[in-house]
């Protein structure tokens, strides 16, 4: 009997122990733990202190946070302000893309912000679960010199998947002109020709229709996918430097073979009779989004992260293309194996005196149930509880649009993690990235055999030659590529064009892009 | 300008204004249609106006635009701000300006040519932002009215224009005789500068008032709340089209997103200017006609 | 009198005239203090033109480089590109946006209906009110190949359309033009308060001698007005370098970037997007140094050409 007692003592205390510790593992309420912190606003978000997911978080790990709301148009120019001056800086700034790479390796270098790895190891457990999990993760938010200055935002759903751009058609002219979905080159062709030479939206005016349009920038607008069909395809979505990898090497599309026939191919066939618009060169972004808004579709085909990007008023007549084989039968897609993955969410700055408790609380959007919370709404609002473990999106109220519903409750796109694991068992993909991932899995992903490089952090005398050499690269090279698309000139010009590359530095830049890859992920 | 009694204009006087006429008309269109078509576009169907059809008149004519940027709060902040900041500014610096202004048109001041080399190499170098930071910082004037006004206290380009016009409309003798009866320095000044001036106070409230009035950086750069936010600054964060989320996840966001910032966007110049715009008339009085009349025989 | 007596007497004029004038420097102090606290103490920060600035070693920590900012600015690939396309720019710029004021506010001042003056003044004044951005989204829908009016005119005169924002050759007449409208109509509003200075005495005595409103403008105006003008030029020559990378950098396209490439958008796209802060102040400097050597030259030969000078 009095063993039984004694143990059923023990077990009370140790429990009350474990409860304890659990409890004293957040502050006390009455600390009035409280840390001063940027938050970068986006234009339809709400104001930051009513939104209900920081007061749940607040009342389950008694830290406050004092946010000062900067419009995301004011961010750069403040916060690049303050961190060169280096004083008064606040505890931390929170916001997806808070700094770009650059920023985020100079600042770290130099001690500004807080090296977070033993913070990490010691008192996040949820991300460090995360980042065992996802190593690609860890190799992206690492620092050469070896430091963690940053917690990222990692998404894998189908919008920010692997494949950044796909092409849309616009299948009504199709069916009207009695032809198929292009499947070659020259079939584009074809179509293309017949889409400029008819009237396709039937308002009687034969020349108001674009047969394709693209935005010359770095993007997913662009239509550097095209030059798969020749080659590797041309990156300019991650980090916008023309990189790719092929089985570990490193390799510069625009001074490739496959890049010279490209722009040949695609001048001769394509932009010398108006078959894809030359004003893509030119348009500013609200020129271009607002094409095809007008009562009838203009736009024959396009490029973009989703459907509606141009096609919005007209969405219906548009499909999805697959990548089309080149003029020797073969494909190639670029897809981002990092894609995903935002290396700088949230950053402590070197005047943050007590960073656990921060630390703690951001680790609380690791947990996916508040990570959920973060990025889709919370539940009771955004999101409804289906009671058995999964969870489904609120109806959006009528007076507003669903990204308008979104943001004006919620913070998304911030500091958390959430991987196709959590979509296939919790949380259903919105509608638009089902769409798209959907587009992706079926037509994108089988051919998409050229790797983008991925996202890396380089290291601050990298960044400084990056700054020098690779501007000027890449500005001439973006010259030339508008050039030769424009009015042809290539094959004449390209023995030159690469000479000077050359002068430029081109060697020293492709071997600080080797070096990093190599370093990141083993040889 | 009166015409002398008896005195019929020449040929040569008529042809004169009727080339007058003929390039201010021309350069009055010229200026004018644009600025018409910043009117008619902010209340234009937006698609109408990237396919060019806005030409003469709105096209699907809407308020959507206006009732957008005035349904926000923080605009009349904004205003009440703004209108605050330019006041205060203005007096300041005016104050400054025109008894600098003054006191360096003199010949008589000794250290003059020295204080204008001074003036001309602050106009022409600077330290930075950061030094600026950070004085701003250690005066402990982050998030004051203060950061926007003093920083800016006098322009030197303002400065050398007020002296110039002093150094021309003052004239030597006037100063003279003024010493010879007695009259110090800054009797002068109240006196008799003070009344003679008013067209250069009128340019310098002018510019001065201007360039506070569409300032937004240091207020981007200084200020951490945002009821102390200028118009400007406001405008700026409701003017949503450049920065328009590139990643918005439905059709319909983006489509009446687009549309709005498009509207807003010619809108703002509007809400923005029509104060201004109805200043300069009131100050246009100022420029006064024929200073000096009597003020010197001989 | 011996060459030491006369500095004595000077010495001794400038303390009576520092005497009895001090009041005229009580009126200079609070402008005084203004300008060493913001404007010459911030110099300091100039040393950055030869450092390599980390935030956490502050402006007088940080490592001394010499010249090396200055280098790797000149050694940019297409340095002497940016360097002419700058100075095409301004000078251009200048040529067109120095008289014009001038001549506004001539025709204005003569204008014999005092209503007509005044709705021309307040029109042409209100573009100055347009900001950067607004001004050059206009430049590109009014140029644009497809809906832009300018091209529909030019197709309704029999031409064919042009690529205005394609071709490097446009840039510089595109700037140039938006630069007169915007500012021609608020640069006049100097000149006009000046003419109002311009006695009616001087004007009645001249129209008693018989002389026409042209001879009146150029002998009695232009005169009048005259060391205004020349200080304005000294003040632009100031400014030559200084082509404000806001609206180069808007109206840039990859198809006309070689001539609108120029030092301030280059330094904004490696110093300001990567926080160069060593390189954006070295090119200050060196910009600053061309500004004032200019400023120096144009002030001498004013001098010896007019009354008026600076200093």
């Amino acid at each position: 009997m009095k063993k039984l007692l004694s143990l059923i003592l023990t077990l009370t205390l140790l429990a009350t122990c474990a409860a304890a510790i659990a409890e004293d593992y957040y502050p006390a309420k009455e600390d009035n733990v409280s840390y001063n912190v940027w938050i970068r606003m986006r234009p339809m978000n709400g104001d930051a202190d009513q939104m209900e997911i920081f007061k749940i978080m607040e009342e389950k790990t008694h830290v406050h946070l004092n946010f000062e709301q900067i419009a995301q148009a004011d961010w750069k120019e403040k916060v690049n302000a303050a961190l060169n001056a280096g004083v008064d800086l606040p505890d931390a700034l929170y916001s997806g893309y808070s700094l770009d790479s650059t920023e985020l390796v100079t600042y770290g270098g130099q001690g500004l912000l807080l090296a977070l790895n033993d913070y990490i190891d010691q008192y996040m457990p949820n991300f460090k679960a995360k980042l065992e999990a996802h190593p690609e993760v860890r190799a992206a938010i690492t620092a050469p010199d070896g430091n963690i200055y940053s917690l990222p935002f990692c998404r894998f759903d189908g919008l920010t998947g692997q494949i950044p751009s796909n092409m849309f058609i616009n299948k009504v002219w199709l069916d009207k002109l009695n032809l198929e979905v292009p499947t070659t080159i020259e079939e584009l062709e074809t179509v293309l020709r017949a889409f400029k030479e008819n009237d396709c939206n039937g308002n009687g005016d034969v020349n108001d229709e674009k047969p394709m349009t693209f935005k010359f920038e770095g993007s997913q607008r662009d239509l550097g996918g095209l030059f798969g069909m020749f080659g590797y395809a041309d990156n300019l979505y991650v980090g916008q430097h023309h990189f790719v990898v092929d089985d570990g090497k490193v390799i510069y599309v625009p001074a490739t073979e496959g890049y010279k026939n490209a722009c040949a191919y695609l001048y001769e066939h394509f932009f010398k009779d108006g078959l894809i618009d030359l004003e893509g060169f030119t348009m500013d972004k609200a020129t271009y989004n607002a094409q095809n808004q007008g009562d009838v579709a203009n736009i024959g085909a396009y490029f973009s992260w989703n459907i509606f990007d141009l096609g919005s008023v007209h969405m219906d007549e548009y499909v999805a293309m697959a990548p089309l084989k080149g003029p020797d039968g073969t494909t190639s897609w670029g897809y981002v194996s990092s894609s995903g993955i935002e290396p700088v969410g949230l950053v402590l700055t070197k005047d943050c005196k007590e960073p656990v408790n921060l630390l703690k609380w951001a680790d609380l959007t690791y947990d996916d149930y508040y990570g959920m919370q973060l990025e889709y709404g919370c539940v009771g609002t955004n999101l409804v509880d289906n009671g058995d473990g999964t969870y489904s999106y609120a109806e959006t109220p009528p007076d507003r649009t669903y990204d308008e519903f979104l943001f004006g409750n919620t913070y998304p796109d911030s500091c958390l993690a959430l991987f196709y694991d959590f979509y296939e068992t919790t949380l259903p993909m919105p509608d638009s990235a089902k769409a798209k991932d959907k587009i992706n899995h079926e037509m994108y992903l089988p051919v998409a055999t050229t790797m983008y490089y991925p996202t890396l952090l380089f290291s601050a005398e990298d960044n400084e030659v990056i700054a020098d050499i690779g501007a000027d690269i890449i500005d001439y090279n973006e010259k030339m590529r508008a050039k030769w698309l424009a009015y042809g000139g290539v094959e004449d010009e390209w023995e030159d064009y690469l000479r000077k590359l050359d002068s430029m530095g081109l060697q020293q830049y492709i071997d600080i892009y080797q070096k990093t890859y190599d370093t990141a992920y083993g040889k | 300008m009166k015409k002398a009694k008896g005195v019929t204009r020449s040929r040569a006087d008529k042809a004169f204004d009727v080339m007058d006429y003929v390039l201010l008309t021309i350069a009055f269109l010229v200026v004018a249609y644009p600025l018409y078509f910043v009117l008619i576009a902010s209340v234009s169907d937006p698609i109408a106006v990237y396919e060019g059809r806005v030409i003469l008149y709105p096209i699907k004519p809407t308020l959507e635009g206006y009732s957008r940027i005035f349904s926000y709060e923080s605009l009349f902040t904004g205003y009440k701000n703004t209108l605050i900041y330019t006041l205060v500014g203005t007096a300041i610096n005016l104050v400054l300006t025109i008894t600098a202004g003054y006191a360096l048109s003199r010949k008589d001041l000794v250290g003059r040519n020295v204080m204008m080399m001074g003036v001309m190499i602050t106009m022409i170098f600077s330290g930075g932002m950061i030094p600026n930071y950070l004085l701003v910082r250690s005066l402990k004037l982050y998030n004051t009215m203060w950061a926007l006004i003093l920083p800016g206290a006098v322009s030197t380009w303002n400065l050398i224009v007020t002296r110039t016009f002093f150094q021309q409309t003052i004239p030597d003798e006037l100063q003279e005789a003024a010493e010879l009866d007695g009259c110090g320095d800054t009797a002068f000044f109240l006196r008799v500068v003070l009344p003679l001036s008013s067209s250069i106070i009128a340019v310098m409230v002018l510019f001065y008032a201007v360039s506070h009035w569409n300032s937004y950086y240091n207020a981007l750069l200084y200020l951490s709340s945002s009821s102390k936010y200028p118009l400007q600054l406001v405008l700026r964060n409701i003017l949503i089209v450049n920065t328009l989320d590139d990643m918005v996840n439905d059709v319909a966001t983006q489509a009446a997103q687009q549309r709005m910032g498009d509207l807003i966007k010619y809108g703002m110049i509007i809400v923005s200017s029509l104060p201004l715009l109805i200043l300069y008339p009131f100050l246009q009085k100022y420029f006064v006609h024929g200073v000096m009349i009597g003020a010197i025989k001989g | 009198m011996t060459t030491a007596a006369i500095k004595r007497r000077r010495r001794k004029y400038r303390l009576k005239m520092v005497k009895r004038h001090w009041q005229l420097y009580l009126f200079l102090l609070p402008t005084i203090a203004y300008f060493l606290i913001f404007r010459f103490y911030p110099m300091y920060g100039l040393q950055l033109a030869f450092k390599a600035y980390r935030a956490v070693d502050g402006i007088t920590g940080s490592k001394w480089v010499g010249l090396d900012n200055f280098r790797r600015f000149f050694a940019a690939a297409d340095f002497e590109n940016l360097m002419l396309n700058t100075l095409n720019v301004s000078i251009v710029t200048l040529i067109f946006t120095f008289p014009l004021p001038i001549i506004l506010a001539l025709l204005l001042n003569q204008l014999p209906s005092l209503k007509y003056k005044k709705v021309v003044q307040t029109t042409v004044y209100a573009p100055h009110f347009i900001s950067t951005v607004v001004m050059v989204g206009m430049i590109f829908l009014f140029t644009s190949p497809t809906s832009g009016l300018i091209n529909k005119l030019i197709e309704a005169l029999g031409g064919k359309a042009i690529h205005f924002t394609a071709l490097p050759g446009w840039f510089v007449p595109l700037y140039v033009v938006s630069e007169v409208w915007q500012s021609t109509g608020w640069g006049s509003i100097l000149y006009l308060a000046a003419l109002a200075g311009v006695s009616t005495e001087l004007h009645e005595a001249a129209l008693v001698d018989g002389a026409n409103k042209f001879q009146r403008v150029w002998h009695i105006d232009i005169p009048g007005i005259m060391p205004t003008i020349v200080i304005m030029m000294i003040l632009n020559a100031g400014k030559i370098m200084n082509v404000g990378f806001e609206k180069a950098y808007l109206m840039q396209t990859s198809l006309n970037i070689d001539a609108s490439e120029i030092v301030s958008t280059y330094v904004y796209k490696r110093g300001v997007l990567k926080s160069q802060i060593s390189l954006s102040t070295a090119v200050g400097l060196f910009e600053s140094v061309i500004n004032m050597i200019l400023v120096v030259s144009v002030n001498w030969i004013s001098r010896r050409v007019s009354d008026s000078s600076l200093f």
